[in-house]
């Protein structure tokens, strides 16, 4: 009886987390590759930082919880700040982490401020949740009545279809997203990376950091989009390697981190509840550097 | 003057980094075709931008005054091929020597389709025109500089283009791959290409090209080695003042 | 003193008000001047690491205050233990940046995670603790001045002062490494601890900053000021000065601006402030320029 009460538990609270974070990897992390590849690790944590303002101002606009509406501010926010950021690099000759600081810690400020003065604060779209996610209140609750996709939380349909996405337009553009990644002024004189296709990239990265936010929180959004293809990168033979391991790693540890933070406290006999996406970005990033480590003890045939 | 179709034809075209400052002045020349031509001039002078320029990869630099076949780039683009510096490239990139060449048929290949196995063969042709058919495998990564360095030429051939512009090729290679290089781009000549390359050494350009354009922000001079490269041309491009004979006399 | 719901008060000029700003100005002038640095080597966003990973430093040293019994609101134990992690944090990435198929942007992701991650995992082990003084901790995030307390106001003053005079000692030479690391140590300066020197002038802005501008906005106050000197052109050591000149503009603004309206947290206004800045001194630097070709031309005829 309390094997079936455990399992019953572990599906209402645990299967729904682990199916949201495996999406958000696949959705952030698939594309984060190409970021990576591009030297541009950093620009996931500036989309996560830049979209707060767009996600509060929809929320203040709409005054719901609207997911289109946060959705819409948060992609344009996104959009418009690697826009800005861009231009401010172009105009001031800078370098480019620089301007791309400025712009996206400017604003966090914004959605800070809008956060903290429109006394948001009685909802639960409070700054805390916004930077460490809510993994462990993404609960399965099925109604009496209703089919079984009813008590699916909101943000799980929303983070599949950004997981969905994200595959499709990489297998769609692989040999495209690669070029630009590898070599951006031979893919834009071949004529075979037109303009079009870096900002479909970009909007798509922006969308899926915004679709993972909810349940992940900006702390892991960085942790997710560059971190799996950061631990595979050691190991790659060729991009597709490069994003299947990626997806494969991450997996097993994003799950790991998840398992630890559930279980961890009990190990050590406490009762405290660890914050899971801080956990599972932790163990994200301690991989990077044990995966170089092993890649000196695995040795190739020359 | 502009002569329809020839490979290369520019027509008073500058260009700037956009602070306002010009590096190419109004460079006006045109290319022989089927001859390797060598842009030479002294450091900093704006060779680089000259050729980057004029493959429209600056963003605001009016290319109206190039003219590539007669025609501007966007309609002619597969006819003509770029090989970067060898150090703009980011040789930790996974990828094998085969998959490099294969970029270059990118455009043949098209949207939304793999490169599959007639692909494959076709960028294994290419490396077998520069020798490096036997490293198809290999990452870039382990390559040798002139073995990069060969990948990336095979990539310009793999595109079947008219002409090849060069940024650079033998900057940072041994003698034995210049030679090979040099004899590369020789045969592509002799088999109807243009060869136009930014070339870092003045000592060595008769050994590798039939034409020079000596640059130095202006065209000072276009044509053979002996006539551009004469020294009356070098002293005025290097700023050298007048040769010793005429201050003598 | 205050209506609880007008949107404005009028700010009490007492003797902490301006122990405050004071400080706030202190803290300005070394993130501009410690910025303009940072900008010159391009270490942006190392900065916004070491920002951040102050996080997990501050939530240990919670805890371990809690344990041994320590109060929590001594403002001294909470900046020791952001300033160490900070400093791990800002050691750590350039040693991981060197690693082949890492670079410099994939270092800073991992420590931002590995750092950040690991603050938000104390942080929660923080938020479950009994003791009701973690809402010190949570104005660490963002910054609030208005909740400075004097002595918070000395600890920044002390920590500022000090690093800054360590810059103006320092000065010349650090101006050197700043622009030719070879070149410095050819000259036989001991570029090894002139690089240390460096990271602890970041790690004491971050501190210094902890409380006013908050862990994840201090790194606008680094660079925004500084960015905006530098667009603004002369020397470095005019830029250094400039950017000192708009970090106070700024830290005032910030703190005037928190103090005088509710719920405004000081680190977002401060931000603001530097953002508009920046943004403002690129038409500025075009108008000066045009002043001064205008200038030459009229000397010149």
């Amino acid at each position: 009886m309390s094997s079936a009460l455990a399992l019953q538990s572990t599906l209402a609270v645990d299967a729904p987390a682990l199916i949201a974070l495996l999406c958000a990897l696949v959705a952030c992390g698939t594309l984060g590759n190409f970021l990576v590849l591009r030297k541009e690790a950093m620009t996931g944590d500036a989309v996560a930082h830049a979209v707060l303002p767009g996600l509060v101002a929809g929320f203040l606009i709409t005054g719901t919880r609207s997911i289109t509406a946060m959705f819409v501010g948060a992609a344009c926010a996104g959009i418009a700040s690697i826009l800005l950021a861009n231009w401010a690099r172009r105009t001031t000759r800078l370098e480019p982490g620089a301007t791309l600081g400025i712009v996206f810690t400017g604003l966090f400020a914004v959605g800070v401020l809008l956060l903290e003065t429109q006394g948001a604060r009685q909802v639960d779209l409070d700054p805390e949740c916004v930077l460490f996610g809510s993994l462990e209140t993404l609960f399965y609750s099925p109604t009496l009545n209703g089919e079984w996709y009813t008590g699916v939380p909101r943000a799980l349909w929303t983070l599949a279809a950004a997981a969905c996405i994200a595959l499709i337009a990489i297998v769609l553009f692989m040999k495209e997203l690669s070029l630009l990644a590898f070599d951006p002024s031979s893919a834009r004189h071949l004529g075979v990376a037109p303009r079009w296709l870096e900002r479909l990239f970009l909007a798509l990265v922006s969308a899926s950091i915004v679709a993972s936010f909810e349940a992940v929180g900006s702390v892991l959004v960085i942790g997710i989009v560059a971190c799996p293809a950061l631990i595979a990168a050691p190991h790659a033979r060729s991009v597709t390697h490069q994003i299947t391991l990626s997806m494969i790693l991450g997996s097993i540890i994003a799950v790991l981190g998840y398992a630890l933070a559930s279980h961890a406290p009990t190990l050590f006999g406490t009762a405290t509840a660890l914050n899971s996406a801080g956990m599972i970005a932790l163990v994200l990033a301690i991989a990077v550097p044990m995966s170089h480590v092993a890649k000196r003890f695995i040795h190739r045939p020359m | 003057m502009t002569s329809t179709g020839a490979p290369l034809a520019i027509e008073r075209f500058s260009a700037g980094y956009g602070n306002g400052e010009l590096v190419v002045r109004n460079a006006t020349f045109t290319l022989r075709a089927g001859a390797m031509t060598a842009l030479v001039g002294p450091n900093g002078a704006g060779k680089s931008t000259l050729l980057k320029g004029a493959l429209g990869l600056l963003p605001q630099v009016d290319t109206s005054g190039v003219r590539y076949f007669g025609q501007p780039l966007d309609d002619v683009r597969a006819r003509v091929a770029y090989l970067p510096q060898r150090a703009d490239i980011d040789w930790t990139f996974p990828a094998s020597a085969l998959d490099v060449a294969a970029m270059g048929l990118y455009r043949k290949i098209g949207f939304f389709h793999r490169v599959s196995g007639r692909w494959k063969a076709e960028a294994r042709r290419a490396l077998a025109l520069v020798d490096m058919e036997t490293f198809a495998d290999m990452p870039i990564g382990e390559l040798s500089g002139g073995q990069q360095q060969r990948v990336l030429l095979a990539r310009s051939l793999a595109q079947g283009a008219d002409l090849l512009m060069l940024d650079e090729p033998f900057v940072n290679v041994d003698f034995a791959t210049a030679e090979r290089l040099g004899a590369i781009l020789r045969l592509a000549c002799a088999r109807g290409m243009t060869v136009f390359a930014v070339h870092h050494d003045l000592g060595d350009v008769r050994r590798f090209f039939d034409e020079a354009v000596l640059f130095d922000g202006t065209v000072v001079a276009h044509g053979p080695i002996e006539v551009a490269l004469a020294d009356a041309k070098l002293h005025e491009a290097f700023r050298l003042g007048p040769p010793p004979q005429e201050q003598l006399a | 003193m205050m209506a609880p719901d007008a949107p404005f008060e009028i700010p009490f000029w007492g003797a902490n008000t301006i122990m405050v700003a004071i400080g706030c100005a202190i803290f300005g002038a070394l993130a501009g001047s410690v910025g303009t640095f940072v900008l010159a080597r391009r270490q942006s966003l190392l900065a916004d690491v070491a920002g951040h990973a102050a996080l997990p430093g501050v939530a240990l040293a919670f805890l371990v205050g809690e344990w041994f019994g320590l109060s929590g609101r001594s403002p001294w134990l909470l900046l020791l233990g952001g300033g160490i992690s900070a400093l791990l944090a800002a050691w750590s990435t350039p040693w991981l940046a060197s690693k082949r198929r890492l670079g410099a942007d994939g270092a800073n992701a991992v420590a931002l995670a590995g750092f950040f991650g690991l603050g938000s995992v104390l942080f929660s082990v923080v938020q479950s603790h009994p003791s009701g003084a973690q809402g010190g901790l949570r104005r660490l995030l963002f910054g609030n001045a208005a909740a400075m307390t004097s002595s918070d106001a000395i600890a920044l003053g002390v920590i500022a002062i000090v690093a800054l005079t360590t810059l103006m000692l320092a000065f010349k030479e650090l101006s050197l490494l700043a622009f030719d690391e070879a070149a410095a140590s050819v000259l036989g300066l001991r570029t090894r601890v002139l690089e240390w020197v460096l990271l602890l002038l970041l790690v004491a802005t971050v501190v210094a900053g902890m409380q006013v501008a908050g862990v994840a906005l201090v790194v606008s106050m680094l660079i925004a000021p500084a960015a905006a000197a530098r667009v603004l052109g002369g020397s470095f050591a005019r830029t250094a000065t400039t950017a000192a000149c708009i970090g106070i503009a700024c830290a005032l603004v910030g703190a005037i601006a928190s103090r005088a309206v509710t719920h405004v947290p000081t680190g977002s206004a401060m931000t603001l402030a530097a953002t508009a800045a920046f943004f403002l001194s690129i038409p500025a630097a075009r108008v000066l320029r045009n002043s001064r070709a205008r200038v030459l031309t009229e000397r010149a005829s």
